[in-house]
């Protein structure tokens, strides 16, 4: 465990390396994005002032202790472009991207969950068949087309649904409504979140399920005259879902990372949107403290991992004694 | 042997038709894709059968050029990628020790470094071009197939032919070129076809995203560009964005059932389903 | 039965609250302007960009004088201003009646205050430039002030009377870091509300303002990031405006719904193909003359722009612009064997590949620098290395991160820090025109010239482009304008290429009081006001 540990420090310390050095290592100084564009009318004192201020005319090193320093305070720093603190921008985006990954990744273990165990108990049936297939060829579509088809259908044909954002912004909803309100906005996003994850839980689910289904006790079950439905449940099924306890463990881990292209399609507030915006406008703090919560989100839901795997897997739980 | 299965003859009769279009495009285009043969955004006619584009060139001939472009950086960065992987999984299944547990530490570092904000990163940081987005790519995907490459060294490190050679007093280089590689040689080719329908999709997400090159054409270039003229708003989606996206599909389509075709070939005991 | 009761109900509830608005001053009007950036809080310090971010900021606060919708500036939150001692002295007298949106007098003493803490913080904000050749301000009563300049500026009224944003000194007094102070309360027609980061901002109308009634009793300004977003929300008819021009694509199809109004006008913002003129063979005048004549600047409009802009005027003013010189000559238009027989007298050969070689054995390839994330300008530079190959002359489209091509064209944003490309496609926004800094963009001196990215230098546009900035005079500035005009259209040391229209869509039946500023757009202060 403690080595565990200690290669997740590791994985931070690099990832803040990285993070840091990166966007410094590029042309182009964001003289601009601090600026605005006023930028052309500085003088070089002006500009000079302005690096100043962000402490961007220091030696690398410098600003990389700085940073390390500001960071192990819980200091983020301030956004470049928002003139406001970093964490505040990212405790705001966070709960967006959890409500859009957190229910995609509900609705896709669900039914990946059902129709693998189905598709295996039926093995070689028309439902198994179809639905490998289909996973298959899921697999296989762009996550970003398929939400660009879901918009252009759904949003802009049938005008069922919002094009954009997570909540109608103008419009002051309070209770009921504005639950209504940020679940319609809601539907799209996590609808094509869900389908491009739904195959992964499907085929280890399936994969699980026939191993199982070919364990001894389970024929001996069935073999005895137990009602179908009973081993399914009692039996088959509960043994099946602990690999895709691990993989939902391990999916969790992107949970606050993994939409960003998909939150950028929908114009969804989400951290994985904000990442690809404060890359673009070089806001290296805002940069740097989404990349940080990103990796620091998958490596607490490793530790997690790690550290339930052993309550719930009795087999792992006997090997370490 | 592939062709023996619906599943390989599928996919290897799409990875056909892209390789095809790949070397052969420019000649089949109706048009080139670099000049404009229209006025912008015509609809679907007998002289453009999928419209054209916001200056006037030909939509099917970029699709069809295009997909050199989309091929040429998923098998380019899957080659680099396993090239990679398979030294690095090599030197440290054969070599075990520190540097074995050195290069594991980095293969965990990268594999649970987040992905797609990491291609992001990467990306806006090197830069738009072609090469770049090639490296990119590859910096980021080696890892897996290091970690696969290895666990199959370790598995023939035990072999018998493996220890009669070291008995005879093969070098190590010799063992591990001659007699090793060629035993893993196998799961790399597996691990190419799967790790290249990744990049083609992470190529296409990228441009999509205006991380790319947009000077070039490529699947996901052509979204971009419908995607930021306007291709939603005024109904030019269906004969702009659609086929694309169907590319993209059928491309990714055919590198996933070859490989899978693949896979139950060389390794039949993997063959469950 | 039941119907009819229903209905003379509503009819009466809505007249009464229809009288009950009107007698209050309310027009029962409610404004969903969407704007594709959070714009910090609206303050002079905090607020982000120059369009719409400085917009926003004007229906909160108010400058003494104000541009009218043909760019001139008009006495504002002054009654009047009038120059003296050539224009060295500027006596402005305030309107009565001008409040604080906290009931507190707009006084004298609030306007020197302003000047002079922007003055104070030289190295903060963007008002610190505008008011750094004021050497005195003095306010003989509360209504009048009274503005030495060493020297004549003759662009005063416009960089600074109508653009610098008057503060209450009873709130901004005591406050020493500007940018931390996060208090909008001014004087302007709207106050704020709330701020929603990254999401919406509320401003609620200032029924006394003393400029007139603003037109709606509420604006919300909605934060959407993604353009394509946007026109789907305007087109569902989920907001009322947007800050962002239309795609030129979508222009025909937006004119066509009923539900929506378009409206056009001249855009002032550039769009340019420019030249390194330091380097060979760009140094050459004949040479980029060569290369102007091989542009169809027509088509480009033609093709990217759908028609929807001014191809470029060769002396750089757009035809609009009050300074507009119409004895500037256009781009003069080549035949491939014209533009070969330049390139010809210039020593240029035809070389392998149809590629000309000069005398030093150099093939004439180059480098054209685009911006990433500007599709127009990367089709134009596409169309451009097309229509110049014929003539034997290459030019590779290189498409990198705007950032990084800023820093090879203008390195640091510091034209004395020299320059690192061969050719760039480039443009400048509205304010460089509507300001006409020709002195910036021509100057050969890097302290004056400071837009002067290609290098340029000519002595007589040096002088006439000093002689502009201290001449007050309209006529006078504007014959210096001509004569500058005419050696740029000869000298070309760039191509203005095209001036996009300014085309916005709304939907009139939210709000129908949008003004169309001559190369700003709608989105300005006089159309949040009724009236004007």
């Amino acid at each position: 465990m403690l080595n565990r540990l200690g290669q997740y420090l590791l994985v931070l310390l690099v990832a803040v390396t990285v993070n840091f050095f990166l966007p410094r290592a590029m042309p182009g100084s964001p003289l601009q994005f601090l600026a605005g564009d006023e930028v052309a009318t500085l003088s070089p004192e002006q500009r000079q002032a302005i690096l100043q201020r962000a402490g961007l005319d220091q030696p690398l090193l410098v600003q990389f202790l700085r940073y390390l320093g500001q960071l192990a305070r819980g200091d983020l720093g301030y956004s470049y472009q928002e003139n406001r603190p970093v964490r505040s921008i990212l405790l705001e985006r966070l709960p967006w991207t959890l409500l859009l990954t957190a229910t995609a990744l509900l609705l896709s273990s669900l039914f990946g969950v059902i129709v693998g165990a189905l598709a295996a108990w039926r093995r070689g049936g028309m439902l198994d068949n179809t639905t490998l297939a289909g996973s298959i060829a899921l697999d296989a579509v762009p996550t970003f087309w398929l939400g660009m088809m879901l918009v252009a259908i759904f949003a802009v044909q049938l005008q069922i649904f919002p094009v954009f954002g997570a909540r109608t912004a103008w419009a002051n909803y309070q209770g009921w409504s504005a639950v209504v309100d940020v679940t319609r906005h809601l539907v799209l996003p996590a609808t094509t979140l869900t389908i491009a994850s739904l195959s992964g839980t499907y085929l280890v689910m399936r994969y699980a399920m026939l191993a199982v289904l070919g364990e001894d006790y389970i024929r001996t079950a069935r073999a005895k005259g137990m009602a179908e439905r009973q081993v399914l449940y009692k039996h088959a099924l509960r043994n099946a879902i602990l690999p895709v306890f691990t993989v939902f463990m391990l999916n969790l881990g992107t949970l606050v990372g993994g939409a960003a292209v998909i939150e950028t399609v929908f114009s969804y507030p989400g951290v994985g949107r904000l990442l690809f915006e404060s890359a673009t406008n070089r806001d290296y703090p805002l940069l740097q403290g989404a990349f940080f919560l990103v990796t620091l989100s998958v490596l607490l839901f490793n530790l997690l991992a790690d550290l339930l795997y052993p309550l719930v897997d009795p087999r792992v739980r006997g090997s370490h004694g | 042997m592939l062709l023996a299965s619906p599943v390989g003859v599928t996919g290897l009769g799409l990875l056909t038709l892209m390789l095809f279009l790949a070397l052969f495009g420019p000649l089949i285009a109706p048009y080139d894709p670099t000049l404009p043969s229209g006025k912008p955004f015509e609809q679907p006619s007998s002289a453009h059968l999928l419209g054209t584009n916001d200056v006037g060139q030909d939509i099917l001939s970029e699709l069809i050029v295009g997909t050199r472009v989309s091929l040429l950086i998923g098998f380019s960065a899957a080659a680099g990628a396993i090239l990679i992987g398979t030294l690095v999984g090599l030197v440290a299944g054969y070599s075990g020790g520190w540097l074995d547990g050195a290069l594991m530490r980095l293969v965990d570092v990268m594999l649970v470094l987040p992905f797609i904000p990491l291609m992001i990163v990467v990306a806006a940081y090197l830069g738009p071009s072609t090469g770049n987005l090639i490296a990119a790519i590859m910096l980021v995907i080696w890892a897996r197939p290091a970690r696969v490459i290895r666990s199959g060294v370790l598995a023939l490190r035990g072999a018998t032919y493996v220890e009669g050679a070291r008995a005879l007093g093969a070098s190590d280089f010799h063992i591990l070129f001659r007699h090793i590689l060629p035993g893993v040689l196998p799961i790399a080719v597996s691990q190419f076809i799967l790790v290249a329908s990744g990049s083609i999709l992470i190529e296409a997400s990228l441009s999509f995203l205006g991380l790319g090159d947009p000077v070039r054409k490529s699947w996901g270039s052509i979204l971009y560009y419908a995607q930021i003229r306007g291709a939603f708003l005024n109904g030019s989606w269906p004969w702009w964005v659609v086929p694309p996206g169907v590319m993209i599909t059928l491309a990714v389509l055919g590198f996933a059932l070859t490989g899978r075709a693949l896979e139950g070939y060389l390794f039949p005991r993997l063959r469950k389903g | 039965m039941k119907r009819f009761n229903v209905l003379s109900l509503v009819l009466a509830v809505s007249f009464a609250l229809l009288t009950g608005a009107a007698l209050a001053g309310h027009t029962g009007q409610r404004i969903i302007l969407a704007i594709p950036q959070d714009e910090g809080e609206l303050t002079p310090y905090t607020y982000v960009t120059g369009y719409p971010g400085y917009n926003m900021l004007s229906l909160v606060f108010d400058t003494l004088m104000l541009n009218d919708l043909g760019d001139v500036p008009r006495p504002w939150l002054a009654e009047s201003v009038t120059s003296t001692n050539g224009g060295r002295q500027w006596t402005i007298k305030l309107r009565e009646g001008a409040v604080w949106h906290d009931g507190k007098p707009l006084t004298s003493a609030d306007v020197k205050f302003s000047y002079e803490y922007y003055k104070k913080y030289p190295l903060i904000g963007r008002f610190a430039t505008a008011v750094r050749g004021i050497s005195d301000i003095r306010t003989p009563d509360e209504r009048t002030v009274v503005i030495t300049l060493p020297r004549p500026e003759a662009n005063f009224q416009q960089v600074t009377l109508a653009d610098v944003p008057i503060l209450p000194q009873h709130l901004w007094q005591n406050v020493t870091d500007p940018r931390a102070f996060k208090n909008a309360t001014g004087s302007g027609p709207f106050k704020l509300v709330e701020h929603r980061p990254d999401q919406s901002y509320r401003l609620v109308e200032n029924p006394s303002y003393f400029g007139g009634k603003p037109g709606a009793d509420e604006v919300v300004l909605s934060i959407i990031k993604d353009a394509t977003s946007t026109f789907q929300a305007l087109q569902a008819g989920q907001i009322s405006a947007t800050s962002r021009e239309v795609l030129p694509e979508l222009i025909g199809q937006f004119s066509n719904n009923p539900r929506l109004k378009v409206v056009r006008g001249p855009g002032y913002a550039s769009t340019l193909l420019q030249f390194n003129t330091t380097i060979p063979p760009f140094n050459e005048v004949r040479f980029r003359q060569a290369v102007a004549g091989l542009i169809d600047t027509k088509g480009l409009v033609e093709t990217l722009l759908l028609g929807y802009g001014t191809p470029g005027n060769a002396g750089f003013v757009h035809p609009q612009s009050p300074f507009y010189s119409a004895a500037t000559r256009e781009y003069k238009r080549l035949s491939v064997a014209e533009a070969g027989k330049v390139l010809d007298s210039l020593g240029y050969r035809a070389g392998a590949g149809g590629v000309r070689v000069g005398k030093d054995g150099k093939r004439l390839e180059f480098t054209l620098l685009v911006q990433s994330n500007n599709p127009l300008r990367i089709r134009a530079a596409e169309l451009i290395a097309q229509q110049v190959r014929p003539a034997g002359i290459v030019f590779n489209v290189r498409s990198l991160d705007p950032t990084t091509v800023q820093q090879a064209v203008w390195p640091d944003f510091d034209v004395a820090k020299g320059r690192n490309f061969e050719l760039a496609m480039w443009g400048w926004s509205a304010p460089v025109t509507s300001q006409l800094n020709l002195r910036g963009l021509f100057n050969s001196n890097p302290a004056a010239g400071t837009l002067n990215i290609g290098g340029y230098k000519n002595p007589t546009v040096d002088s006439l482009t000093e002689r502009m900035v201290t001449t007050v005079d309209f006529d006078q500035r504007k014959q210096l304008a001509t004569q500058v005009q005419t050696i740029i259209a000869r000298d070309l040391p760039f191509i203005t290429l095209w001036y996009a229209d300014g085309v916005y869509a709304y939907r009139p039946e939210a709000y129908d009081g949008w003004k169309f500023q001559k190369g700003q757009g709608i989105i300005n202060k006089r159309s949040f006001l009724q009236g004007q």
